[in-house]
């Protein structure tokens, strides 16, 4: 089992109701921290427009967890990578070591009230696929909220079975998706079905 | 549609619609096209923000020093608020009567049946549960308009100037169309619960034809063009009319060799078809049309019933597109090939199907040296290479869409808001439905125009009955009140006010006079669309009707005084309600001006000579400023309320959590106003009660429960049986997916046979419905259809037309009704331009938009350095200016200039400093306090060092190469954007999203002045402080998406 997100990039229209969903969901008020991060991304000379939103990969091997010096970040056997904010010491070994700008830390701001059992007053925290509800058989947030029909979760393989022409997270075809540093070692669960091309004629250039 | 998650009296957070069944029970297909599920999108996820937002208006109050001052607001209470009101309103009466009284165009809660803005208790009437009541109530005052500022030019030309149809829906698109061109549509963002149909449809009709294609033509890539099309034509703004002639042009030139006027062996258009179906296509001769044969008649006798006026030599749509062009045959030449209509005017008066272009030039056919540009071009061949230089694309690409048109049908087209709110939105919306009927994309599945791509849904038929009955209201009648465009508001306050603001020192854009006619020197364009019916009338006491009296053939209204011999009162605007609503100062074009206007009026003292404004809202946006009446209202879930969503019946939505302070619902708000006049006015004794059905104070709730009543024992409802407390938990009925096709109207069976058939039945078959093509006729109609005399209007054709003497006829002569008071001659609107030509022609030419901006920015020199073209569409993190104040979604169009250490986007979060905290609130008077917006920006525009990192403007869209270039900017720079109609400051978003020479910059953001070096500048980045007050060609409505600026870089 490989617990994963598709998506549907030739539906996605950049709404951002999966994003602002999911904070609404969490109580993340407006600030730094934004599990699913949304973006039109414009590549030098290419001849397309790519509307690309994404929270954590929950990767095969999470760049993550294995920098973690505090043992706040763990997989789970369906792998879903969660994190225990009460372990966190803000340590930020994570924020440097994800490829993908994952893990956020709050400010006082966007996070005025801490927790007891907090060590640290903003501890790192992440998407997390929603667990609580799929352990309760509910489809997460940001799939329920998307008016595109364009997210889903399921198992890595049968996803990619249920859906022709979707592939892989690569950064030869995705390298927008890097947005933090160029590991490519940690296997995104992620399943793109990708835009086609795009024929511009006339002045934007 | 949105559900609320309560815990402990508070919304803890939002879900949406994940219904699965339709309103009878079955099953639905999640992944249907037409899927009914609403979706909510990140404005209704977020709207925590916005109920428990700090800025909360929380009690009334009254400006008493000037308006806008916000240290002038002094705290009153209810009772003192709803005293003062109802006397104001009682003495405009008095002394103007209801046209003094206006309750501005608003969309606060917009499908609320009972708390809404427009169609609310407060609102302009019309259909729904209480529209207008409570003004009625109140000496018949409520308001009347005409259009709206989303679709206004929409709303006057609609489709019946040519016939074009509009039947497309996601099935018409996904089973029948070949092509999908998208005229800068952003329904995505705009129209939520049709995003997911439009996705689908154009995915589907791409899996059915692979060849299939979809385009977007526009100068901003919206979200729309980003998930939706195949192909980008990148254009400038203002010049779609430029670029559909440059297309017909191309498709005539492989119609008809143009050196001998001979058809080509595989012509591209149906020549025969123009002749029969398209009226103004080609020049044409006068003709009788006997409307009970069909047969037509061009000789001198003319012995048809209905005559159809010429088209001229040189001035038929086809005459301008190719300009000089004179080697058109006769109709006898080429019409030989069994055309019965050709063969008719051969034989009765033969002439040429098109001339070179005979429109006037200061007065001379054919004439040169006008300042305005579209004159100057009208013997110019419109050739795709004169298309290319105005709207940028290139010509190879004219001529495809050219074929795509003509040869690649069914063709579906969509136009958009924005296109249609230019100046001269008409002609956009008149060209692209020519367009459609030149090429036959008319009358087939799968081919039409329209505003956006809508899901094919059914709504269940059993929904409730709701209903307010409103007892004894025929005391009140349904007056026939002013009619002016729902724009031009403005002017009519000017119009009253005269003499005030001028006293008073106001630097005026423009104070119009009521006394101009037409034709006088000095008068202007601003005077007209209905701003001139806004008069004291003479009424008789029982209807409410305006009486009339006869004058040589013509009929006028009588004004109060007419049988005395007296002038006329002007009772412009003296009251305005505004319920809701953000038009005044941030909605309308031109915030400067309304902001000066407001300051140069005397404050509200009660009496009916001073000018009052009240405001009723849920925060201190740039209107409830400037206001003289702050009135705190409840939001949707703070009230009981009926909505009307797009996917399923309206249904009842229970008041959920407990409005702030002193807040109240404007049900509540309409009938303790109501209370209150009845003291001042002892005439309306009761008007309160029967407001409310009848019953005093009944709620909203109490008529839902009416109806449920009635539901729940009626066996073919789908509540039968139903209890009240299981239909509180499913009061929803969600619309069930509909397969069905497209309804073609009967004359379109000729659309391929017409030359074989019998050769009248185009034109007449009044037993068939929806045989004619449906294009509009003058009558002497009712209200609203505000003619003197429609004898000498001429008669539609009853064909497809791109040629309208009807449109012409119909801008000179509207209001002619009203304006008895004006000497003859002088009466309707005004149509002469500047050098005293036509402001207004037949066919759909492109208006050089240099000519609008010459006018409206007071003279050609100043577009010298106005190096770009900005339009503003609408943004999906606001609705219209709703949601501006919620800091979830303005992180998301926000930022601080610059960018961080890593180059990225320094994203605003000013979400407690927007959200101000008491302790940063200015003090009302009487005690309380408000906390001001945004205060990050000094006075001066200045950022101190603590508010450097949260400070943020609204972004604006600059082309990426041009802002490098042109004007040295790096992405995040913040800017300065300016004409001679205002400044704002922005920060710059670089991206090749943009055409170059456009700049795009999204409506809705609050109005925020600054003095700057002498200046005002809004800060706030609201983008009708660039927009000209002059109103669109021909409807008079708001060309609020038409600006050119020029843009400098702002050190920070």
């Amino acid at each position: 089992m490989r617990m994963a997100f598709y998506f549907d990039q030739s539906r996605c229209m950049g709404c951002n109701s999966c994003t602002v969903a999911c904070k609404d969901w969490y109580n993340v008020n407006p600030g730094p921290v934004r599990y699913r991060k949304h973006n039109t991304y414009e590549t030098d000379g290419a001849g397309a427009f790519y509307s690309f939103v994404m929270s954590c990969n929950h990767c095969e091997n999470p760049a993550c967890m294995a920098a973690c010096g505090a043992g706040a970040i763990t997989k789970r056997s369906d792998g879903i990578v969660t994190v225990d904010r009460s372990k966190c010491q803000d340590l930020r070994s994570c924020i440097t070591a994800c490829p993908f700008s994952e893990p956020g830390i709050a400010d006082d701001k966007q996070e005025p009230l801490s927790q007891d059992t907090w060590k640290v007053s903003h501890p790192m925290q992440k998407c997390n696929m929603c667990v609580e509800l799929q352990d309760k058989g509910e489809l997460p947030i940001c799939v329920r909220a998307c008016p595109a029909h364009a997210i889903e979760v399921g198992d890595y393989d049968e996803l990619m079975r249920n859906h022709p022409g979707a592939e892989a997270l690569t950064i030869d075809k995705y390298p927008y998706a890097w947005t933090n540093n160029g590991d490519t070692s940690t296997g995104p669960s992620l399943i793109v079905k990708p835009r086609k091309s795009l024929t511009i004629s006339g002045p934007n250039k | 549609m949105t559900r609320a998650e309560v815990s402990k009296g508070r919304i803890q957070r939002f879900l949406t619609d994940e219904n699965n069944y339709t309103s009878d029970g079955t099953y639905i297909d999640p992944e249907s096209r037409n899927f009914p599920q609403t979706r909510s999108c990140a404005r209704c996820r977020s709207y925590k923000y916005r109920l428990y937002h700090p800025g909360r208006l929380l009690y009334p109050m009254k400006q008493t020093v000037k308006r806008g001052d916000l240290s002038g607001f002094k705290r009153i209470t209810w009772e003192q608020a709803l005293e003062g009101i109802a006397k104001k309103h009682k003495a405009v009466l008095d002394k103007y009567g209801v046209d003094g009284i206006y309750s501005i165009y608003a969309w606060g809660a917009a499908t609320g049946q009972f708390q809404g803005a427009s169609g609310g208790p407060l609102g302009a009437g019309g259909a729904g549960g209480a529209g207008g009541a409570a003004l009625r109530y109140m000496g018949g005052a409520q308001s009347s308009y005409f259009g709206s500022y989303s679709t206004h030019q929409y709303r006057y030309f609609g489709v019946k100037y040519t016939g074009a149809d509009e039947n497309v829906n996601v099935n018409s698109v996904a089973k029948h169309a070949n092509n999908v061109v998208f005229w800068g549509d952003n329904t995505p963002s705009t129209v939520n619960p049709s995003s997911y149909g439009n996705i689908r449809a154009i995915e589907d009709m791409k899996k059915r034809n692979p060849a299939a294609q979809a385009y977007y033509v526009g100068p901003e890539f919206s979200d729309g063009g980003v998930v939706m099309a195949d192909n980008w034509i990148v254009s400038k703004p203002f010049t779609d009319p430029a670029l559909i002639a440059g297309m017909i042009y191309h498709m005539l030139e492989n119609t008809f060799d143009l050196t001998t006027g001979q058809i080509k062996s595989e012509p591209w258009l149906d020549v025969n078809y123009l002749d029969t179906m398209v009226y103004g296509f080609f020049d044409s001769p006068e003709y009788g049309l006997n409307d009970t044969s069909g047969e037509i008649d061009a000789s001198p006798s003319h012995a048809g019933d209905r005559v159809v006026p010429a088209v001229p030599a040189g001035r038929s749509y086809c005459s301008w597109i190719l300009g000089n062009n004179d080697s058109a045959q006769t109709y006898s030449a080429l019409g030989a090939s069994g055309n019965y209509t050709a063969a008719r005017f051969a034989a009765d008066a033969d002439m040429k199907r098109w001339a070179p272009c005979s429109y006037e030039v200061k007065g001379v056919s054919g004439g040169a040296g006008s300042d305005y540009l579209t004159k100057q071009d009208y013997r110019t061949p419109k050739t795709p290479e004169w298309a290319s230089a105005i709207t940028g694309v290139p010509v190879e690409t004219i001529k495809k869409l050219a074929e795509v048109y003509a040869l690649n049908g069914p063709v579906t087209s969509t136009w958009s808001g924005g296109q249609q709110k230019q100046a001269d939105g008409i002609a956009n919306l008149f060209a692209l439905q020519s367009l459609h009927v030149v090429t036959k994309n008319v009358g087939k599945k799968g081919a039409g125009v329209i505003w956006h791509i809508t899901p094919s849904v059914i709504k269940d038929s059993g929904a409730l009955k709701i209903k307010v009955d409103h007892p004894d209201v025929a005391r009140f009648p349904n007056m026939e009140k002013a009619l002016a465009s729902c724009t031009a508001w403005h002017t009519v306050i000017k119009m009253a006010f005269a003499k005030e603001l001028a006293d008073n020192g106001y630097i005026a854009k423009y104070i119009p006079n009521y006394q101009k006619g037409t034709d006088t020197t000095d008068s202007v364009y601003w005077d007209d669309g209905g701003t001139k019916t806004f008069i004291k009338w003479k009424r008789n006491p029982d209807t409410g009707a305006i009486e009339t009296y006869s004058d040589g053939g013509d009929t006028f209204y009588k004004w109060d005084g007419y049988d005395e011999g007296l002038p006329p009162v002007v009772s412009g605007i003296r009251l305005m309600y505004n319920t809701g609503g953000n038009i005044f100062i941030n909605q309308h074009e031109n915030s400067n001006d309304s902001k000066e206007m407001l300051e140069y009026l005397n404050l509200d003292d009660g009496s009916a000579d001073t000018f009052c404004l009240v405001s009723f809202d849920n925060f201190m946006s740039p209107t409830v400023r400037w206001s003289d009446y702050v009135l705190p209202a409840a939001t949707s879930w703070e009230q009981q309320d009926i909505m009307a969503p797009t996917n399923g019946t309206d249904f009842y939505i229970p008041q959920v959590i407990t409005p702030p302070g002193e807040s109240k619902p404007t049900w509540d708000f309409a009938n303790e106003l109501l209370k209150t006049y009845e003291k001042v006015d002892p005439s309306a004794s009761g008007a309160a009660r029967d407001f409310t059905g009848g019953v005093a104070d009944k709620p909203v709730e109490a008529f839902v429960r009416d109806a449920f009543r009635e539901a729940c024992a009626t066996p073919e409802s789908p509540f039968y049986g139903m209890k009240w407390e299981e239909f509180i938990q499913k009061p929803f009925l969600p619309a069930k997916a509909d397969d069905y096709t497209v309804p073609v109207p009967a004359r379109m069976a000729f659309m391929d046979n017409y030359i074989s058939a019998d050769k009248t039945l185009p034109f007449v078959k009044p037993a068939v419905e929806g045989y004619y093509a449906d294009t509009n006729e003058i009558t002497d109609g009712g209200y609203g259809n505000e003619f003197s005399n429609t004898d000498g209007a001429p008669k539609s054709p009853r064909r497809f037309q791109t040629y309208s003497p009807v449109l012409v006829w119909q801008y000179e002569n509207k209001f002619s009704k009203w304006h008895g008071y004006l000497q003859s001659g002088q009466r309707g609107q005004r149509h002469k331009d500047i050098e005293g030509d036509r402001f207004v022609i037949e066919i759909p030419v492109y208006y050089a938009y240099q000519d609008y901006f010459m006018e409206a920015y007071g003279g050609k020199d100043n577009l010298n350095d106005l190096s770009f073209l900005l339009t503003t569409t609408h943004d999906r993190y606001r609705s219209h200016s709703s949601m501006a104040e919620n800091p979830m979604l303005r992180e998301l169009t926000h930022r601080v200039p610059g960018r961080d250490a890593k180059g990225n986007y320094r994203q605003a979060n000013d979400y407690n400093d927007y959200s101000m905290p008491p302790s940063q609130a200015f003090a009302v008077n009487e005690g309380g306090v408000i906390p001001e917006l945004n205060r990050t920006i000094g006075e001066g525009g200045e950022v101190t060092a603590e508010n450097k990192d949260i400070a943020s403007y609204s972004e604006i869209w600059i082309n990426d190469t041009d802002g490098r270039e042109l004007i040295g900017l790096e992405d995040g720079d913040l800017v300065q954007v300016e004409n001679p109609i205002g400044a704002v400051r922005c920060v710059a978003r670089l991206t090749k999203r943009c055409a170059r020479g456009f700049v795009g910059l999204h409506q809705g953001c609050w109005y925020d002045p600054r003095t700057i070096d002498g200046k005002l500048v809004d800060v706030g980045g609201n983008c009708n402080t660039l927009m000209a007050s002059q109103p669109s060609r021909i409807d008079h409505g708001n060309g609020q998406q038409s600006a050119m600026v020029k843009i400098t870089k702002v050190n920070y």
